[in-house]
């Protein structure tokens, strides 16, 4: 267990990447999802975006994955312009709040589908394929679980297959939008942790969007607050909570979360 | 009271019964009403086909007329179905996935032929490539003959079955969404890969049904077919209007001979739904279910 988990972080150690959004502008029709919103994150960094819904956040995170495309400014990759790159190129974990697992294929099949549809050299054979997929599953901590249906798990077990499958592309960032928004609070705070020290462990610049401060502020190495389609504030959990640079912050920042 | 809280749809009460007489009365007239409508017609196709014996009944097939009839069928519904296969592809895919002008005008088109009369679905492309229609000088110049021949008779067919597989996955396909498919892009499949390996599959159960419901519309099609065919025995009749011509010659053991084919494929086509509306309740829904820890 233990080595499997070192091999996959070294496969993965080397692909780090450095995240920099400039000016991103985003309307749809007469609203503005973002206005000029510019954000950093370094190799290694767990940047949470957090904010009430319709402040643009989700919108930031599909920009940043290739789903969705700014009308102005620009996203690097290590520096290089990738706003316009098809999202087929850009080798970016998705998880998607709904999990979006193919509801027809086993755990297996779905893990392993990045790799089946990998072309030319980079193509595994049958048996690395299913050795990639016992590794990443032993990752996730659901090792045995290949012939299952996505219907037959829980909410947790869902998402870390979802993890799972967007880990074996071996992405260069990972982006989670609201990874525990379909969870009970329970295990909502189990999986917080875990996927903290996963991503420590793997050190892969990852983005999630949340609306609970106290996630957010548990969980993240940098927190970036939005309000009305911009960044208020950008800090790590005790500048933001120690100084607050907007009235919105100090006042959504400690709001206890009501549900 | 515990049964309430395990089912979410409270049962009704066994105490309080409806008064039997209205129940006996309910039961008794929607019986009648299936036998006399339903099952004694069928039953006539049967025995009316089989009056003079088993020998005469498939003699019936053994008739040029009839065997060009079958084929016939069996023709129109192999191209028919296919195409609108693929045109309900496109359809469902463009109205579920995108947003565009028109699209509410084109939901609507696709149910036309269930509106409009078949006849008037014949008679639209008699008006158009009949030999007084609008194209009809254009096509007699080239030599094409589309009204009374096959290409008519597929024209007419395909008009009025194409709502059968469309109207089936537009459903299945906006109730899916399209995040399974965001997620096969983001791991890197090209969109044919993603079409085949995601969308489909999905979709293949609500595809099937549409297939069978419009494969058997498409080989009992009367009305429409009708209009353009021109009758020519041996050339232009289908099932359904050698059955007619049949039955106006008064030879009624083959006229139900050839009909109890088309009931036949009917049944079938019950089977084969029933099978389908079954799995596709059984089909996974992931997304539709709750999370539970």
């Amino acid at each position: 267990m233990a080595d499997a988990r070192r091999s996959h972080c070294n496969g993965i150690a080397q692909l780090r990447m450095k995240i920099e959004v400039r000016d991103l502008i985003r309307k749809f029709g007469a609203y503005t999802a973002l206005n000029r919103v510019s954000l950093d994150a370094d190799d290694g960094e767990l940047v949470a975006l957090l904010g009430p819904s319709g402040s643009g956040k989700t919108t930031l995170l599909r920009i940043i994955a290739g789903l969705d495309f700014p009308d102005e400014g620009n996203v690097y990759f290590d520096g290089v312009d990738s706003t316009r790159l098809k999202i087929q190129k850009r080798h970016v974990g998705f998880v998607f709040q709904s999990y979006a697992l193919f509801r027809h294929m086993s755990v297996f099949k779905n893990v392993a589908f990045g790799l089946e549809v990998m072309s030319g050299k980079e193509r595994l054979d049958r048996a690395e394929v299913r050795n990639r997929v016992t590794e990443l599953l032993q990752l996730v901590q659901l090792p045995g679980f290949e012939n299952r249906l996505p219907h037959q798990l829980s909410g947790g077990q869902r998402q870390r297959v979802a993890l799972a499958r967007a880990l074996a592309i071996k992405p260069r960032i990972l982006l989670l939008d609201e990874p525990f928004g379909a969870l009970d609070a329970k295990v909502r705070k189990e999986l917080r942790n875990w996927i903290k020290d996963l991503q420590h462990q793997l050190k892969i610049t990852t983005f999630f969007v949340t609306h609970d401060q106290e996630e957010a502020l548990e969980m993240a190495d940098r927190v970036a607050v939005m309000n009305n389609a911009r960044i208020e504030q950008i800090g790590t959990p005790s500048e933001i909570q120690d100084q607050p640079a907007t009235a919105f912050v100090e006042e959504f920042i400690h709001t206890k979360q009501t549900f | 009271m515990s049964s309430a809280v395990v089912s979410p749809i409270p049962k009704a009460h066994p105490t309080v019964r409806d008064p039997w007489l209205f129940r006996i009365g309910l039961i008794t007239m929607a019986s009648a009403f299936l036998l006399l409508f339903v099952v004694i017609p069928v039953w006539t196709v049967f025995h009316e086909a089989l009056a003079k014996g088993v020998g005469t009944y498939f003699a019936a097939f053994q008739d040029s007329a009839g065997r060009s009839a079958i084929g016939l069928t069996l023709l129109v519904a192999a191209i028919a179905v296919p195409c609108n296969l693929i045109f309900g592809l496109c359809a469902s895919w463009a109205i579920a996935k995108f947003q565009f002008p028109g699209k509410s005008l084109l939901v609507t088109f696709i149910d036309l032929p269930f509106a409009v009369s078949p006849v008037v679905s014949g008679l639209i492309y008699v008006l158009l490539f009949g030999s007084r229609g609008w194209f009809g000088p254009l096509l007699s110049a080239w030599n094409v003959q589309i009204i009374f021949a096959v290409p008519g008779i597929v024209l007419a067919t395909i008009f009025v079955t194409f709502p059968f597989v469309a109207r089936e996955l537009i459903t299945i396909m906006q109730a899916q969404g399209s995040e399974e498919e965001q997620a096969a892009l983001s791991l890197g499949a090209s969109g044919w890969q993603t079409f085949w390996r995601i969308t489909l599959p999905k979709a293949k159960w609500g595809l099937l049904y549409g297939v069978i419901l419009c494969n058997a519309r498409a080989m009992g099609e009367f009305g429409a077919v009708s209009v353009v065919s021109g009758h020519i025995r041996g050339l232009t009749n289908t099932i359904p209007l050698h059955v007619e011509i049949l039955y106006n010659e008064y030879n009624f053991v083959a006229a139900f001979a050839m009909a109890s084919l088309l009931t036949l494929l009917a049944l079938l086509t019950l089977v084969i739904k029933s099978f389908l509306e079954w799995r596709m309740r059984a089909a996974p829904t992931a997304t539709e279910l709750p999370s539970f820890g």
